[in-house]
Formats: structure tokens, sequence, C-alpha cells
């Protein structure tokens, strides 16, 4: 009778030791390199296809019972999460629309540019908040590490793991990571990490240009894309740090994306070509105008969309109406939002799914935001490479 | 412990943990949400004492420490829950069997559970969280689980007892 509570003290206290012991090999081996890889891809595999029934179930309810939030709030957020959807649905749309219009115009591959929507599944709970949410796609979908993610308003992170059918995204507010990021006011770059408040601070090195409030940030991009494509809207500069004889220019950011309600995402499947950084420049020399004639008549041969649906869905309903329609909207909206300054970042969404139905031409979009350099550039090319097949169309 | 009740456990578990992850943040609770493992925990070791106490919790807490979408390193939870399963299990041969001592010894687990994470988080982890922040937390937490512990203690004693009837001691 004596010896067993003793067996089972030895047995705690080397369960104690052991989750000590794995503590330790996580902390130095950090991430993917630690010998608990295994287990964790084990463990994720069950509990990520878990998370996705389980919030599918609960979605419904919760999406009618918010506790503590107040009725704007949640009306501002169910506006943001429509204008996510209808930017999900097209994106979906677009992905596919794109590469066989990518195939057909043979258009350079950095305007392959494109999302794919996710669902946010699970998030961290009280205890483990790691600034990190699982989605609901993963390497079956084509997710790999390192991949952008994004929110109709911005970045919000990136693709740190990934598993069959969920992956985990490390968000821009976790404090660990940082991001590249270039002032679209000055041109000068710097980097942003995350606060505790849920905002980011951003460190700007170069000591000639300075950083002033509702400066806009892009991010810079990252080599080959990964993790971050560039001129993805990131935030807005909300207070100047401005020490004096300090080494680094310093500024609290507010991110553009809200990271409290995340539910729509959309992960970039960049190519690995890098991007050109023409798309924020005054000068944008349209490389893409040539390509283009020549493949005008396979474009037409393959009958089933005509690249004129791009842009104007209006002439080419003849052929197919419907689609033309549905993918005049996507071509609008993903540049828009993946590649266009930060000006636009947060009104687009809005936007977009308000011109989505209508399928006006996408430069009609742009103008609001009276930044004449940069947003010609995102819609512009496609706009004239597709404007000299309309009138060709059947 | 039987094999049916570790089933049991293992599957109360992880419904608690895919909650956890997946449901419970939807509500957007003031404060923070509450931590349902914590609950069930307390629940199994109260009524199997501190040895299963252990288990289940270094299991779980494994668990919690490698399901998405955590990335912190593995261990940190599972030692934790470990404590507490023990802690929980030594504490059901001393208190009373009243109504309000498994109440008790949920809310001592939960404030445990949310006070014990930050300190793991100050050592090994990156984000520091500050006093402020846990003093809106560990109230939130108690209140909920102390809330939730009425439905679950009373279940899992009432299943577990049926599963296996003689604890083997």
């Amino acid at each position: 009778m004596n010896r067993e509570p003793r067996r089972q003290r030895t047995y705690f206290i080397l369960l104690l030791v052991t989750a000590f012991a794995l503590l330790t090999i996580d902390y130095h081996s950090n991430g993917t390199n630690s010998p608990l890889h295994p287990l964790e891809k084990l463990v994720a595999g069950v509990t990520g296809p878990g998370e996705k029934a389980v919030n599918s179930l609960v979605k419904p309810i919760t999406d009618q019972v918010h506790f503590g939030k107040q009725p704007s709030q949640v009306a501002e957020l169910q506006k943001e999460l429509d204008a996510a959807k209808a930017l999900a649905e097209t994106s979906q749309n677009d992905h596919r629309q794109v590469e066989q219009f990518d195939k057909l115009l043979g258009w350079p591959p950095y305007y392959v540019m494109k999302m794919k929507p996710a669902r946010v599944v699970g998030t961290g709970d009280t205890l483990s908040n790691d600034g990190s949410v699982t989605i609901d796609m993963g390497t079956r979908d084509g997710v790999h590490i390192n991949m952008t993610v994004v929110t109709g308003l911005g970045l919000i992170g990136n693709v740190i793991r990934v598993q069959a059918t969920t992956s985990t995204v490390q968000l821009l507010t976790d404090p660990t990571i940082y991001v590249t990021v270039k002032n679209g006011r000055t041109n000068v770059g710097g980097f942003v990490s995350g606060r505790t408040d849920g905002n980011l601070d951003l460190t700007q090195i170069s000591q000639t240009s300075d950083i002033r409030a509702k400066d806009q940030l892009v991010t810079l991009g990252s080599e080959d894309n990964q993790p971050y494509v560039p001129n993805v809207p990131v935030g807005e500069v909300i207070k100047v740090d401005n020490t004096p004889g300090a080494a680094t220019h310093t500024a609290i950011v507010r991110p553009y994306a809200s990271f409290n309600a995340l539910d729509i995402v959309a992960v970039i499947f960049a190519p690995a070509t890098p991007f050109p950084h023409v798309f924020i420049s005054p000068i944008t020399p349209p490389p893409t105008t040539a390509p283009p004639s020549p493949t005008v008549t396979p474009a037409r041969t393959s009958g089933s969309v005509s690249p004129s649906a791009l842009v104007s869905g209006t002439s080419a309903t003849t052929t197919t109406a419907s689609r033309a329609t549905q993918t005049s909207a996507p071509t609008t909206t993903h540049p828009a939002t993946t590649t266009s300054a930060p000006q636009t970042s947060a009104v687009p969404t809005t936007t977009h799914a308000t011109t989505k139905p209508t399928t006006t031409k996408p430069p009609t979009t742009k103008p609001p935001t009276t930044k004449p350099t940069t947003k010609p550039p995102t819609s512009g090319p496609p706009t004239s490479t597709s404007a000299p097949h309309t009138t060709p169309t059947p | 412990m039987s094999w049916k009740v570790a089933l049991l456990a293992a599957l109360s578990m992880f419904t608690a943990l895919l909650l956890q992850r997946s449901a419970l943040p939807l509500l957007g609770l003031p404060g923070a949400a509450p931590i349902p493992m914590v609950v069930l925990l307390a629940a199994f070791a109260l009524v199997r004492g501190p040895f299963a106490g252990c288990l289940i919790g270094f299991f779980s807490g494994l668990a919690a420490d490698l399901a998405p979408p955590t990335t912190h390193g593995a261990g940190r939870e599972a030692l934790l829950y470990c404590l507490i399963g023990y802690l929980c299990g030594k504490a059901a041969g001393e208190v009373d069997r009243t109504t309000l001592a498994p109440l008790a010894v949920v809310a001592v687990a939960s404030a445990f559970a949310v006070v014990g994470n930050a300190a793991l988080n100050v050592i090994f982890g990156v984000v520091h969280p500050s006093l402020s922040s846990l003093a809106h937390t560990v109230p939130a937490v108690v209140l909920y689980d102390v809330l939730l512990a009425p439905f679950i203690v009373p279940a899992v004693a009432v299943l577990v007892r049926r599963l296996d009837p003689e604890p083997r001691r």
C-alpha cells in the first residue's frame, strides 16, 4: 500500500522531467528542425481537420452570438467579412481563369500573382496564443511554407507550417517576425514587427528621410517572393517617435488588416521570378502591351473565354456571358488588392464588393484614390493589352 | 487507470482542445476564453487521483503544444497540465467531499494555469505577458471555468465510475 504512491510519484516526476526536456529541446532547435517534428506533424494532421470540422459546425452559431462586442463593431466586422467573402469568391474564380489567360496571352509571369481564398478555422486559446492561426488549405491545395497571406485589407502574415489539408499562418502581429516594408510616400525601406497591443513597430534605418503620421507602408518584397510578395499594403503610421540623435527612425503603425476577427483570408500563389518593383514607381514601362498582340489569334481560337472578358465583360457577352461577367471582376480585384499602393488598401475591398456585379472597367474603380503614379500600372497593362482584342471578338 | 477511462479522457480532452482552438475564441467573451481542458483535467484528477491526473495532463498538454496553430515548442503545456493534474489529484484526497470543493479546485487550477503559463512564457517564450493583461485574464478564466465545472465535474465522475467502478489503488 505504501509502495504504490511512491511509484506514482516517481512517474509524476519522470513526466515532469520529460516535459522539461521537451521544452529545452524545442527551445533550442527552433521549429521544423526539431526532433519532435514528426510527432508534431502527426498531431497537426489530426487536430487540423478536427478544427476544420468544429469550426464549420459552430460557425453558424457563433456568427449570431457575440458576447462583449459592440453592435456597431459587429456590423463593421460583418461588412469587412462580406467584402472579404466577395473577394474570396472572385479570387477563387480568378485563380482558374487567370491561369488560362496567362497561357493564352503569354503574359509576363509576375502578373500571375493570384490568390486562393481560405478560412481561418483555428486560433490560439487562452493559454497558447502564439500569434498564429490555422487555415483550411494545405499541401493538397498547393500551399507551401513561406507564402504570403492577406485579407481584403492588407497583409496578415505568411505560411509557416503546412499539413495535408490545413496550414499554420504566422501573423504579422507576432513580435518575432519582421517584415521589410517600404514607405509609400518616401519610398524608403524599413521593417515592422508586432507589438503586444496589436499595432506594429516601424524601424527605418535611413536618417535622411523622415516618417510622418499617415504614411502608408507596403511590403518591400522578399527574394523569390518568399515569404512576402512586394507591394502588399501593410499599415499606416499613427504615431511617430522622433528621438533626436537616434540611429533609426521609429514609429507605430496600425495594420490595415483587422486581426481580431479573421475569417476569410487569401494565400498568394506568387511566381518565383522577382516581381518588378514598377507598380509603385512613377515610371512604368508597359512591357505587357507587346507580348499579347501576337497571341491574339490563339486566344480567340480557344473560344471558351476571350481575353476581352478580362476587362470589359460587356463586350464578351456574346460567347460566354456568365463567365465573362464573372471573370471581369476578379481581374480588377486581385492586382488591386495585392499590388496596389497602400492608399487603396482600405477602400478597394468595399469598392470591389460593390462594383463586382456591375463589372465596369477596372480603371474606373481606381481613380477615387488620387495617386496617378501608382494606380494605373496595376490595372493599366491588362486594360491596354486586351483593349485591342475586344473588337475582333466574335 | 483502465483503458476505458484513458479513452474517455483522450476523447474528451481532444474535444475540449478543438473547442478551445476553433469555437470558443469566436464567441468573443470579455476578458478571455474559458479553458475547458483545465476543468476536464481537474475533474478526472478529482475522481482518479494524482497519478491519472498527471498522466492525462501530460499527454493532453503535449497535444495542446503540438496542435496547430501553436508555434511554441513542445513541453510547455505538457509541463503545466501535468502539474495541474497531479496537484488536483492530490487535492482530491485532502478536500472534503462537499459540493463546493470541486469548484474551488477548478478555480484554483484555472488561476494556476493562467499564471503558470505566463511564468513559463516569461522563461521560455518570446512574448512576455504583462501583469495588467493577467489581471484581466485570470478573473475571467476562473469565472468561466467555475461556471463550466458544475456541468463537467459530475458528468466525468459519473462516467468514470460507470466505466471503471473499481479503481485500482
